[in-house]
């Protein structure tokens, strides 16, 4: 049965604030890649090819427009106003651990249209952004929800292994090898210290896949990948019997990327650091990302990169949140898109 | 009798990644941008009485917009295969495989870019997306 959406699971946070409820009608969000026109003389097809850049977009449409808050033009949002930079996140999937979010850096409000309607009807905006930078596909690690004390998520980290929109690139057979040689049925698009984790495979002993029943070094950790060619590669295992079929998500990659941190409610802290860590095994944590110290702020936002953009990403993800002088209402929301 | 045709004839399979595995999206009800347009150019010289147009060789394809609601359902998911990845920008990019049965005996394929793949959340109502795919160079789409 396939898993839909709907306007429940929308949420839209800018700078630490939560402007889902202004949204009456519509926001949509894209990041085009741009491509140019490239058939030369004796093609007899038109064709295009990308350019390697890509642009972000973000618009709001039929927001309501309120002077003394207004949420979409920034009275709300102190010292806002067109060409500021926004940290901005849209969620179309809910507020839910392991869902994906869009996350952009440098969203400035570009034009916006106060939309006046007859005496009867209240009075909206459509606002269009410009985005400066990436869009960033992330996974939400810590949904937003109220904390009362220090906390983390590591008793139930997200697995990189468990996103159901994650790429499944088919498995065509296991070799009888040390290391074993994987083939797939399509190009694999892995490098070199990769990791990957192996379902479905049958037939194979030892069991190579994510969970086998005896404690093997690979078990829920994945195996690290050696390329061979496009549709071929190695892993450390002694296959004795090889096996067919089943499928690889890539787990772990050296590509760096981004974390999101949105301070929804800062009421009655003193200080607050955030820090989202990333493990192997889903019990030896290290810090991926630490998030400046929000100290007294009620609201804020940041987007902070990882330690090199060629950083080895690990298969789990958790948050910690420390503060100083939780009330009852403190709410924070983090996430990570991880980089290609 | 002529033999018409249906929307549960319909299926739309692309490729999760350029150059990799071919889904049958899992929700998809609208579908723009297929066929193969022969361009002309006009050529009836002075003292001519008609307008008159000639081919020049050269086919062009349309942007293709496919359109649906927005899934994340493993393996097939609308969100789950046309979500872009960094392949799909990259510069020697062989874009994806769409294959497209508009009816039985009609099936368009052709190798385009994944320009982009934007949600469409609206208040009171699933959450849609749009995907637009543009003819990759050497564009090979053809009917068979």
């Amino acid at each position: 049965m396939s898993t839909k959406h709907a306007s429940p699971s929308v949420a839209l946070f800018v700078d630490g604030y939560d402007l889902t409820p202004a949204l009456v009608a519509s926001i949509s969000h894209a990041n085009e890649n741009l491509t140019e026109k490239t058939n030369g003389f004796g093609g007899g097809a038109e064709g295009h090819s990308p350019i390697g850049i890509s642009r972000g977009t973000l618009a709001v449409g039929d927001g309501f427009f309120d002077k003394t808050v207004d949420p979409l033009h920034a009275a709300k949002i102190p010292d806002g106003g067109v060409g500021v930079s926004r940290v901005a996140c849209v969620f179309e999937q809910g507020q839910v651990k392991g869902a994906h979010f869009a996350g952009y850096r440098g969203a400035y409000s570009q034009k916006s249209d106060v939309i006046l309607t007859n005496p009867n009807g209240l009075t909206k905006a459509n606002v269009a952004y410009v985005i400066d930078g990436e869009v960033d596909d992330g996974v939400i690690v810590q949904e937003a929800a109220p904390q009362t004390a220090d906390w983390d998520t590591s008793a139930a980290p997200v697995d990189a292994a468990d996103d159901p929109t994650a790429r499944r690139i088919p498995i065509t057979s296991s070799s009888v090898a040390n290391p074993t040689h994987i083939v797939f049925d399509d190009p694999h698009g892995l490098v070199n210290g990769d990791v990957i984790a192996i379902f479905g495979h049958a037939s194979v002993t030892p069991d190579i896949n994510d969970s086998p029943a005896a404690a093997e070094a690979w078990k829920l950790i994945g195996h690290t990948v050696t390329v061979i060619d496009d549709d071929e590669i190695t892993i450390p295992v002694n296959v004795s019997d090889g096996g067919t079929g089943g499928y690889a998500v890539l787990v772990s990659h050296a590509g760096g990327g981004q974390g999101y941190q949105q301070l929804l409610d800062g009421n009655t802290f003193t200080a607050f650091v955030g820090t989202l860590k990333h493990a192997v095994d889903g019990s030896t944590w290290e810090d991926l990302v630490t998030f400046a110290d929000t100290g007294t702020a009620d609201h804020d936002a940041q987007r902070v990169a990882s330690a090199t953009p060629t950083t080895q990403v690990r298969r789990y993800l958790a948050y910690f949140g420390n503060g100083t002088a939780f009330g009852t209402t403190n709410t924070v929301m983090a996430g990570f898109a991880r980089g290609a | 009798m002529s033999t018409k045709h249906g929307p549960a004839e319909v299926s739309v399979t692309v490729e999760d990644s350029p150059g990799g595995t071919g889904r049958v999206l899992d929700h998809c009800d609208s579908i723009n941008g297929l066929g193969l347009e022969s361009i002309t150019e006009k050529a009836n010289p002075f003292g001519s009485t008609a307008e008159g147009n000639s081919t020049v060789g050269v086919t062009k394809s349309p942007d293709l917009t496919l359109g649906g609601l927005l899934t994340t359902t493993a393996l097939v998911g609308t969100w789950t295969v046309l979500k872009q990845v960094a392949g799909d920008k990259a510069v020697n990019s062989v874009g994806r495989l769409v294959t497209i049965v508009a009816a039985t005996g009609a099936t368009w394929t052709g190798h385009y870019h994944l320009v982009k793949t934007e949600p469409v959340p609206v208040n009171d109502k699933l959450t849609r997306y749009t995907a637009l795919f543009r003819p990759a160079e050497p564009f090979d789409g053809a009917w068979s």
